[in-house]
């Protein structure tokens, strides 16, 4: 177990190069960069100056370089805009991002789990479908209108609720919770359904019920436990959309988090600050992942065993979290 | 949802094309066939839109009637410059299903090959594309397309590149996975007997075979291609307005919100039903294409 999780961080490093290389140069090769931007009012020297401290000089090769050199050194570089280390200012706007996915995951969890399996027990009635139908809606609604019709409903007409920032405490999380939530809630709705549907179907089931447990007891042990897996899988999927797709919402709801930095940042061709960002958005999305595939060993004995076993050769390619995926269902592959 | 017994006991008729088999199942599934009827009407609606809606409905400008209400005159209402949005969100039809299916035909010509000579030649040179491509969707795909745009400057043909190329990994995964259920299938092995090249027997003898997968994650890729598209226009990067794009329509309208949320409530109406669209076919397609899906 210790060996699989050191070998997954160790998996991050080339993530990291890959992403900086791939978000680096994009940004780096945009057209304007943030000295023009900030050196509006410079004189000549000043700015030749700059040029030369950024290495603007040099070729793009040069600053990637030097910006590679830094990461070796634990340092994302310094924002050009707003004169901060990259990862303060990653830091600072965290922590409002992490609120807003951990409620919006939650409040997807809540709603989408017993409905979800409430439409599975109840396979063919007005429930399944009605809750199908709603899934299908809240998964085809664009997130950023749903933000705005909620903010003009709740905060504009009825003036129940805060519609931006971060000022009200819990009040000003709730519109921006529920519109993350709703999409994410689509997914894990139909997921829900669709993996335990798989499981009812098991001859276990029959048996538990043959054996007098009661009904309830078949339903939210026996078959969940064993229709968990896709239903994390697409939790730990939809929470790293939470983490990195929020961007539209944040702006929607003007929340102080890290997808509205890495919007200003790009607007003023900030590259240190962009490719900082998504860095770490892809690092958090990793550690989420790996959290999930953790988790699995907890669910699943079988996979308890491959993780400490000689997972290694067999798995070599594919990895428990494959490996699970191929054991537990298709929904989770599919979405 | 018409039950299980149903599916098992009606086996493959014999006498039917695999096509008219899978539009007999398709059918059968209600939402998909209400789905389709939107669609041949949206596509329908962005075909022929340039014929026979006058121009001077969409862009003319009459500022006496600016900023009103939805009526029996102006369904929708009208924006800040008195343009009917009814006839503007129809016009708009046009740009977003361009842009959604330009798009996922871009994701599409660059995964789909590059799916499947991972999965056919496998060995480093799978391992090479399939690193690459989990980096590349380390990045969550809405801040990749952000990336490009800024790259490539701010443009419908950029825009349309960079909502198909962060939609890249889906297509290539999608695709390797089903190139490696058919690579040792016997057909394959007798082309490559046969001395067929490579090439040859990637796209004639495998592709088609593969073909399932990659339509149903064509449709349902159209319907998130359309809404990151729209959601980089509403984020101010995209479509400038005043194109009647949908998500340009709905950022137009944002600056008059207060007191007349319709100007953003219609353009999203109307990315809300052709999503729903597409997803319910691309639902629907995937239970007749493969029965075993059927819930």
């Amino acid at each position: 177990m210790h060996r699989y999780i050191i070998k997954r961080v160790l998996m991050l490093i080339p993530i990291i190069i890959g992403v900086s290389f791939i978000v680096f140069f994009m940004m780096d090769m945009a057209e304007g960069n943030a000295l023009d931007l900030i050196g509006l009012d410079f004189s000549e020297e000043k700015l030749a100056e700059l040029y030369h401290q950024y290495g603007y000089d040099r070729s793009v090769f040069y600053r990637y370089l030097l910006y590679i050199k830094n990461l070796f050194h634990g340092s994302l570089g310094t924002s050009i805009i707003y004169k901060k280390d990259v990862l303060d200012l990653y830091l600072q706007r965290l922590p409002a991002t992490l609120k807003l996915a951990s409620a919006s995951v939650l409040v997807a969890v809540v709603l989408s789990i017993p409905l979800g399996i409430r439409a599975a027990t109840h396979h063919g009635s007005l429930t399944d479908n009605a809750s199908m139908v709603l899934a299908l809606v809240g998964l085809s609604m664009p997130n950023y209108w749903l933000g705005l019709m909620l903010a003009v409903l709740f905060a504009q007409k009825l003036h129940w609720l805060p519609s931006s920032g971060d000022l009200n405490g819990i009040w000003s999380l709730i519109l921006p919770a529920i519109t993350v939530g709703t999409g994410l809630m689509a997914t894990m709705t139909r997921t829900t359904r669709s993996s335990m549907l798989d499981v009812i179907r098991q001859d276990y089931l029959r048996t538990a019920r043959a054996k007098g447990v009661p009904e309830k007891r078949v339903i939210n042990v026996h078959a969940l436990r064993n229709a968990l897996i896709p239903i994390i899988t697409v939790v730990g999927t939809e929470m790293g959309k939470a983490l990195g797709g929020a961007v539209v919402t944040e702006n929607v709801f003007a929340w102080p988090g890290v997808g509205r930095l890495i919007i200003e940042a790009v607007n003023q061709r900030d590259t240190a600050t962009v490719t900082g960002c998504i860095i770490l958005t892809a690092v958090m999305i990793s550690i989420v992942q790996l959290i999930v595939d953790i988790l699995y060993a907890f669910v699943d004995p079988r996979l308890r065993a491959e993780y400490s076993t000689g997972g290694q050769r067999s798995r070599r390619k594919t990895g428990p979290r494959a490996a699970a995926l191929g054991l537990a269902g298709k929904e989770g592959a599919v979405a | 949802m018409s039950g299980r017994q149903k599916t098992l006991a009606a086996p493959a008729h014999r006498g039917r094309s695999a096509g008219g088999e899978l539009w007999h199942r398709f059918k059968k599934n209600k939402g998909a066939m209400l789905g389709l009827l939107i669609l041949i009407v949206l596509i329908g609606v962005a075909l022929t839109v340039d014929f026979w809606l006058d121009q001077e409905l969409v862009i003319g400008q009459n500022l006496r009637e600016k900023l009103q209400q939805p009526n029996a005159k102006h369904w929708f209402g009208t924006d800040e410059m008195g343009r009917d949005l009814f006839w503007r969100t129809v016009y708009g039809t046009r740009f977003s299903m361009a842009i959604g299916f330009v798009a996922v035909i871009i994701s599409a010509i660059i995964g789909v090959p590059l799916g499947a000579v991972a999965g056919y030649y496998g060995g480093k040179l799978e391992t090479l594309i399939m690193r690459f491509t989990d980096i590349f969707s380390a990045i969550p795909s809405i801040l990749m397309a952000i990336a490009i745009v800024s790259l490539l400057g701010r443009n419908t043909v950029n825009l349309m590149l960079a909502v198909g190329i962060a939609a890249v990994p889906q297509f290539t995964r999608v695709t390797r996975a089903a190139v490696l259920t058919v690579k040792n299938a016997e057909f394959v092995e007798a082309a490559r007997a046969l001395g067929k090249t490579d090439a040859y027997i990637i796209f004639v003898h495998i592709l088609p075979n593969c073909l399932s997968p990659i339509i149903v994650q064509v449709t349902l890729r159209v319907a998130g291609a359309i809404i990151s598209a729209s959601s980089l226009s509403f984020l101010g990067i995209g479509i400038k307005p005043p194109t009647p794009e949908w998500g340009s329509l709905l950022t137009a309208g944002k600056t008059y919100i207060m007191g007349h949320s319709y100007l953003c409530l219609f353009p999203g109406l109307a990315i809300m039903l052709t999503v729903l669209a597409f997803n319910m076919v691309g639902d629907g397609l995937r239970d007749a294409m493969d029965p075993r899906l059927k819930d």
